[in-house]
């Protein structure tokens, strides 16, 4: 997960994203990679304390050099379905709703993938469901999205699953009831 | 970078941790004001003490005094060498002399008026003593050159000596008794108020300098004199030549000590300068040491601020901050902290020194300059203390960051 994130690097064999190999990229580079083309969503929400929604969501913009990053912002909390609360501290919403303001977070730099460590992990079983359907409609807007989970049922929704069971990948299956997606990162 | 997201999350950040930032503050604020307001107290001194030096010595004199100090006489006694003579002799021989005048003084005379008796100092003086000394009269006359040629027995009198010796009465024409020497009294001195010495300039009595010396004193040498020239650029010259005039007249050798000293404007202001160095510069550094602690404390806390903040760095750092960005941001949360409480303690600088002006005791200067410096400190401040820690925080690895 750090590895595809761009957070780590790998001790051995390759990664390209996008065609590009990273291991020769410098940190500022990779720093900026991460800006244009990961979202990251993590299970603990990690949104900043006595920040409200737009302004946690408006952070990625403070590091590019996007126009109007308040619209931006404000468009990517519409897109999840936070409209009515933008305002809002983390304090003050549900933790389905903190998970909705990071991915909006993820959004709003447009990137092309979208890695989400456990993100239903501190969510009660309603509101996971909820981000799920999330990720199915930002998927079928074109959008790469990398789920990493313990959940079964959860990797059952997927059109791709990887399986790495103590650090070693076990299986690679394309899930039938879907189209197969094109990756966009390889793990070696 | 989007400058004007990350200074409105600067400035969001100070607003929200309103404690931390407080405690960050009140260093800088105290030693700004306290800057600011010693400067002005400086400033005030050196500018109140200028203006009494031009007031009466205007940048075209030099003062010949006898003895070799710089202000006065040396200790041992009075210097007995200085005549007259010597001022004739600068007359003649230096070029744009316009006016010169000569001085002694007597102090504490026991004077009479009817039975009372007050102790004031006589000093004496030559003719035309408002083109010379910057001394006129409020009522009357002051002496003539024919008075002081023929050491006339007339004097003039301060308004504080006057209202002692003759309470509401018309001062003019009343006889006072100095020793055995009656003086008559012919005018009234301008009030000149407590001089830099601290003597009162309206509590003694002027008489023309010859009769100080023959019918007071019995002695025939001067206190000292005062050189007018028509151009304040031939200052300099002249006190050369008057020092090498007089060290030929009175016969001291080249490496003997004078006895005498032609003090210029120029001296004046070098020796009243360092004077005032100790409260324009040396009081505000004791400002500085404030500022040196408010640097220590800042640096402190945002060293824990940062530990409290590392999950904050790895989010950053995940959404694509680099190393620089995150070391920039962190350094400018403390300078946008120290400028703004810099702001707010110059102006509490600047209100404390008109108000204490405002009493009326103590001369306050508030200049751009001490201002200006004040803000600086602070920025400087604000610099030092969050280098470190903004490196710091930009170097954390975003992965342990995030667990």
């Amino acid at each position: 997960m750090n590895i595809l994130g761009l957070l780590d690097r790998a001790d051995s064999g390759e990664y390209s994203i996008d065609g590009q190999s990273v291991s020769g990229l410098s940190a500022s580079a990779l720093a900026r990679m991460r800006n244009a083309k990961i979202g990251f969503v993590f299970q603990q929400f990690h949104l900043l304390p006595r920040t409200n929604a737009v302004e946690n969501v408006e952070i990625p913009l403070i590091y590019s050099n996007a126009d109007n990053p308040q619209e931006r912002a404000i468009a990517a909390l519409k897109r999840v379905g936070l409209g009515e609360r933008l305002k809002h501290y983390p304090e003050e919403l549900s933790g389905g709703q903190q998970q909705r303001v990071a991915i909006a977070r993820a959004l709003v730099t447009n990137p092309e993938l979208i890695l989400a460590d456990e993100p239903t992990g501190n969510l009660d079983k309603a509101s996971g469901e909820d981000l799920m359907g999330l990720f199915e409609e930002l998927s079928a807007d074109g959008r790469t999205i990398i789920v990493i989970t313990h959940h079964e049922k959860l990797a059952e929704r997927a059109k791709r699953v990887v399986r790495i069971d103590d650090g070693r990948l076990t299986e690679v299956r394309h899930n039938s009831k879907r189209s197969s997606a094109t990756p966009i990162g390889e793990v070696a | 970078m989007n400058m004007k997201l990350l200074f409105a999350g600067s400035a969001r950040m100070m607003v929200r941790y309103k404690m931390r930032t407080l405690f960050m503050a009140v260093g800088i604020v105290v030693g700004v004001s306290a800057l600011v307001f010693m400067r002005a107290m400086g400033v005030g001194a050196e500018q109140a003490m200028m203006d009494n030096i031009n007031r009466t010595f205007s940048t075209a004199t030099i003062n010949v005094m006898a003895g070799g100090g710089h202000m006065g006489p040396r200790s041992g006694g009075p210097v007995t060498t200085l005549k007259m003579e010597d001022f004739q002799a600068i007359e003649a021989a230096v070029p744009g002399v316009a006016l010169w005048g000569v001085m002694q003084w007597a102090p504490k005379q026991d004077i009479r008026y009817q039975g009372i008796t007050r102790q004031m100092s006589i000093f004496g003086y030559s003719d035309k003593p408002e083109a010379v000394w910057q001394r006129g009269v409020i009522q009357g006359e002051y002496f003539s050159a024919e008075d002081v040629n023929s050491a006339s027995r007339v004097a003039v009198i301060g308004t504080r000596a006057a209202e002692a010796l003759f309470g509401t009465d018309d001062p003019i024409g009343k006889q006072i008794q100095v020793g055995s020497v009656p003086l008559r009294i012919t005018g009234v001195l301008e009030p000149q108020g407590i001089d830099t010495h601290g003597s009162d300039k309206d509590d003694e009595i002027h008489v023309p300098v010859t009769t100080l010396m023959r019918r007071i004193m019995n002695a025939d040498h001067l206190f000292g004199g005062r050189v007018v020239l028509d151009s304040p650029a031939k200052v300099e010259t002249a006190a050369k030549q008057i020092n090498t005039l007089l060290r030929e007249r009175h016969s001291i050798a080249e490496n003997e000590p004078p006895d005498f000293v032609a003090i210029t404007p120029k001296l004046v202001q070098d020796i009243v300068g360092n004077a005032n160095r100790v409260l324009s510069r040396y009081l505000p550094a004791a400002a500085g040491v404030a500022l040196l602690v408010a640097a220590i404390v800042i640096a402190n806390i945002m060293l824990i601020a940062i530990k409290e903040r590392i999950p904050e760095i790895g989010i950053r750092k995940a959404v694509g901050a680099e190393n620089g960005q995150i070391n920039f941001q962190f350094l400018s949360e403390t300078i946008v902290v120290a400028l703004t409480s810099g702001l707010i303690g110059a102006g509490l600088g600047i209100i404390a020194a008109f108000g204490y002006g405002a009493l009326g005791t103590t001369p306050m200067a508030v200049t751009p300059g001490s201002v200006l410096l004040g803000l600086g400190a602070a920025i400087l401040v604000g610099i030092v203390s969050g280098v470190m820690p903004a490196r710091q925080a930009s170097m954390l690895d975003p992965v342990s960051a995030l667990r």
